[in-house]
């Protein structure tokens, strides 16, 4: 209805900001830094699906934001106990 | 009106993203990146997920209903994200100084004390 | 009777969660509230199979957050904990931009409370704060192991409860929601 293209121009701002998190994630000097950084991705994933859900009106887009959102928990809480050594 | 308050989230919500993903890179160590790291989660998404939900509000008044229950998946989403950078932070930092990560310049560390005593076995739970 | 009481609450706790999920799909007739009659029997049927499901993962001792007038509570407390957010926010955003006055340290809490639910609101409140977070739990003492950003020049070990946030004092509000 309205004409709002501010979504899109956030959703591109926050494709740049990944960017700028893998870079962290390539020259983190620690295995922690890295961990951070992926952590970082995720949340921008989640509101970029968010943004992009708004832009193209599709009511769908939220569901795979709420899915995507508890696997990556699951998924940072498992590389967390990797890091810490209780999987050997 | 509603659309000015939307463009003003957005960009808010820009800005603390962008600040947050600066301070990754202008930290000194990876406790503090952690701080920088909590701007994202806290009002990146936040104002986001406002600047949707009034979206969704326009939407919904201009007569579709399904933007209701589209605002109720938006609220329940942010929820999760709530719970889960909150657990993940932590789960983060705790495995990060348990694997020998201590910081570098710290003023005062109080937990190097207690590690000993933390370490011991616990009892164990049924 | 040993299982019954957390297949009542996974139950309580799965059908909630449907019910937000599926709020508004009303229609015309044969609806309740803002339900159709149809979601709400296969919500309350997938409800029931995922607390028969959960009936032995449970390691509560208490039931005192059973009263919901203290989930009342909780939902008032999300006031002062956005106004905290707000300050917190501010704090490390402008600490980013001027690159200053960073003196982080891990200090020690001891927050005197009783429950187990307690002591992880109050660890919650104080990670999704940027600018604090929780490194480490003593789980049978309580104390909270804090990594602060700035905690000043002078090193100081412990904290008293009242001072680890900016303006208003959470602990108090954690301690009336859940003792």
């Amino acid at each position: 209805m309205i004409e709002l293209d501010i979504f899109m121009i956030a959703a591109i701002i926050f494709v740049l900001l990944i960017f700028a998190c893998g870079v962290r994630m390539w020259q983190g000097p620690t295995n922690a830094d890295r961990m951070l950084a992926l952590d970082v991705i995720n949340v921008l994933v989640i509101i970029i699906m968010i943004s992009l859900s708004a832009r193209f009106e599709q009511p769908g887009f939220v569901d795979v934001a709420i899915v995507y959102a508890l696997l990556s928990f699951v998924g940072m809480l498992y590389v967390a106990k990797l890091i810490r050594g209780d999987l050997e | 009106m509603i659309e000015e308050l939307i463009v003003i989230f957005v960009v808010t919500s820009i800005v603390f993203s962008a600040l947050g993903v600066a301070g990754l890179f202008r930290f000194p160590d990876f406790y503090t990146r952690i701080h920088a790291a909590g701007l994202v989660g806290s009002f990146g998404v936040l104002f986001a997920g406002l600047a949707v939900l009034l979206y969704a509000y326009l939407l919904y008044a201009a007569g579709e209903p399904v933007w209701f229950n589209y605002g109720a998946h938006v609220l329940f989403a942010l929820a999760i994200v709530v719970v889960t950078a909150t657990t993940s932070t932590h789960a983060i930092a705790s495995s990060a100084y348990r694997s020998g990560n201590t910081p570098k310049r710290l003023v005062v560390d109080a937990l190097e004390q207690d590690k000993l005593k933390m370490m011991a076995p616990e009892e164990t739970r049924k | 009777m040993k299982w019954f009481i957390p297949f009542i609450s996974a139950t309580v706790a799965a059908f909630i969660i449907y019910l937000v999920l599926s709020v508004g799909t009303a229609g015309e007739t044969n609806s309740i509230l803002l339900w159709s009659v149809p979601e709400l029997i296969l919500g309350l049927s997938l409800s029931i199979i995922t607390g028969l499901l959960c009936r032995k993962l449970w390691q509560g001792k208490r039931y005192t957050m059973a009263n919901p007038l203290r989930w009342l509570l909780l939902a008032v407390y999300i006031v002062p904990f956005v106004i905290e957010l707000i300050i917190a926010n501010l704090t490390v955003a402008w600490k980013i931009i001027t690159g200053r006055n960073i003196h982080s340290g891990i200090i020690k809490l001891t927050p005197g409370l009783k429950t187990d639910a307690g002591v992880l609101l109050l660890s919650a409140s104080i990670t999704y704060q940027p600018g604090t977070a929780t490194v480490d739990i003593n789980e049978r003492t309580h104390e909270l192991y804090i990594h602060c950003l700035d905690i000043g020049r002078e090193p100081k070990e412990a904290i008293e409860p009242g001072k680890i946030f900016a303006n208003i004092n959470l602990v108090k509000w954690i301690r009336r929601i859940t003792e």
